[in-house]
């Protein structure tokens, strides 16, 4: 039998990477962590694990719902699991073997996988497992192997490797309470159409030339269902595992505490995050040196050349308009995978929502006015407290917010202070 | 100086920049507290002030102390 494949389909005009309804973007380890622990902090007066778990169990159980409604000759619970199983390594999330799995539920051990691994890497070992994500895939395909409920099972992370484990383990059995699991907003409220309505800075680079090669590039799950690239763990992950977590956080830390921008900095601050590693990363790569640095005359046809390589990760189009070399910069974004969430599971806004967005336009301008990336710096803890311990270093404030109604998001990058 | 504020202070004072911004933030998400909204004039308060001091010491990694 031929092993199944998850094609995941390019909707060029909204900029966005989709397999079977749920749009996919990249994401590195540092970025995947940051923002797990962000949640977990207030996880003494928050339901954080529930909300980690479930977010899994949203998105995986709406792409696996499509997909097995798009090939509907796949019945057999089992060839269901080994689906699931295939395109949880094809995604960079590590191995999961489901095969063998009975309905009343049972036992799965895994060698690795990508929260587990990246954790025990970044930060060490830790008390409690890690892997929630990873329950709430299982709970979700397990859930529609055997035509139940996405709630019918529950899963609780038995070993983890971050608890100083030589594997995962994971406890599936039937949750008598069957909660009620909300549906995945699929695309979302997208946008009509990105590709010929922006403007952005003068450069002499071929944009689009970039964002189609790296398109092309073949990022997915080796042999241990990792994506190792530069330089980080890359996932080809949920949008809307991402944005279920942040905004349901956002949301039960409101509740707690009566203050909705509690947790805004840190959300922001992961976006940060992943530009330093992963946009760092690039811009140290062969890949990078073969396609962009040859068109690059200034240091400004590097942030072109990023923008380019950014509108090939599913992140919507992003457009700096304006840019004071080493001062400012102005960064558009039409349809950000944030807002289209958003604006699909609560509606109009009253705050800026899009922090990834935020915190990455500030990474890039950190990556090449207050560090010089082009000297292929290590990229480590000790780098990034160095940039952000400086008096120079930038920061992103959101002014336009599709979420609040504005026709296309906008973030200001100055100095901190 | 209030002690709320001098804690707030301490924890700050573990960093520059950003980075001390963001140690505030992460102690004030732990404890559940926005502490922009603490300044010199608040008013001392021992369970909020062992709330904070139980969230640096997680987040830091060793206690803060004051005077």
């Amino acid at each position: 039998m031929t092993p199944f494949k998850a094609e995941i389909t390019l909707h060029e005009q909204e900029g966005l990477a989709v397999l079977y309804g749920e749009p996919m973007i990249f994401h590195c380890n540092h970025y995947n962590l940051f923002l797990q622990r962000t949640i977990e902090d207030a996880g003494s007066y928050i339901p954080a694990a529930e909300i980690l778990t479930r977010g899994g169990v949203v998105c995986t159980y709406g792409m696996l719902h499509r997909l097995f409604e798009t090939h509907p000759h796949i019945r057999d619970p089992q060839h269901r699991l080994r689906v699931a199983s295939t395109i949880y390594g094809q995604l960079g999330f590590g191995t999961l073997d489901l095969s063998g799995l009975p309905e009343n539920g049972g036992t799965v051990v895994t060698p690795l996988t990508h929260y587990s691994l990246g954790w025990k890497e970044k930060w060490g070992v830790r008390e409690q497992p890690v892997d929630y994500f990873t329950c709430g895939f299982i709970q979700a395909a397990m859930a529609i192997a055997y035509y139940k409920t996405p709630g019918f099972y529950r899963v609780a992370q038995e070993k983890c490797l971050s608890m100083g484990h030589s594997q995962n383990e994971f406890n599936v059995a039937i949750d008598p309470e069957m909660p009620y699991v909300p549906v995945s907003v699929g695309t979302g409220v997208t946008i009509r159409d990105a590709t010929s309505r922006r403007k952005g800075i003068p450069t002499q680079v071929d944009e689009a030339g970039i964002t189609n090669a790296v398109r092309g590039i073949p990022l997915e799950g080796n042999a241990d269902g990792l994506i190792p690239a530069f330089g980080v763990y890359l996932t080809r992950h949920f949008a809307n595992y991402y944005n279920y977590i942040t905004y349901e956080a956002a949301r039960a830390i409101t509740n707690a505490t009566g203050e909705p921008e509690l947790a805004r900095d840190l959300f922001v601050e992961a976006g940060h995050v992943c530009a330093v590693y992963t946009f760092g990363g690039i811009m140290e790569s062969d890949e990078w040196y073969g396609l962009v640095v040859p068109q690059c005359q200034t240091r400004e046809d590097w942030i072109s050349g990023m923008m380019a390589v950014v509108n090939a990760l599913g992140w919507g189009y992003w457009t700096v308009t304006e840019l004071d070399p080493g001062k400012r910069m102005v960064l558009r974004v039409d349809g950000d995978y944030e807002s289209n969430s958003y604006l699909a599971m609560y509606g109009k806004s009253t705050r800026p929502v899009s922090y990834l967005v935020t915190g990455g336009a500030a990474g890039v301008m950190n990556l090449l006015y207050c560090e010089d990336i082009t000297t292929k710096p290590v990229l480590n803890d000790d780098f990034y407290d160095h940039l952000r311990r400086r008096d120079d270093t930038f920061w992103g404030v959101q002014v336009k917010c599709r979420a609040m109604g504005d026709d296309w998001c906008e973030v200001e990058v100055t100095p901190h202070s | 100086m209030g002690r709320l504020k001098k804690i707030i202070d301490a924890i700050a004072a573990e960093s520059k920049g950003a980075q001390a911004k963001l140690i505030v933030a992460r102690v004030g998400l732990k404890a559940g507290v926005n502490l922009s909204k603490i300044d010199e004039s608040t008013p001392d308060d021992p369970v909020l002030e062992e709330k904070l001091l139980k969230a640096a010491h997680a987040i830091l990694g060793k206690p803060i102390t004051i005077n």
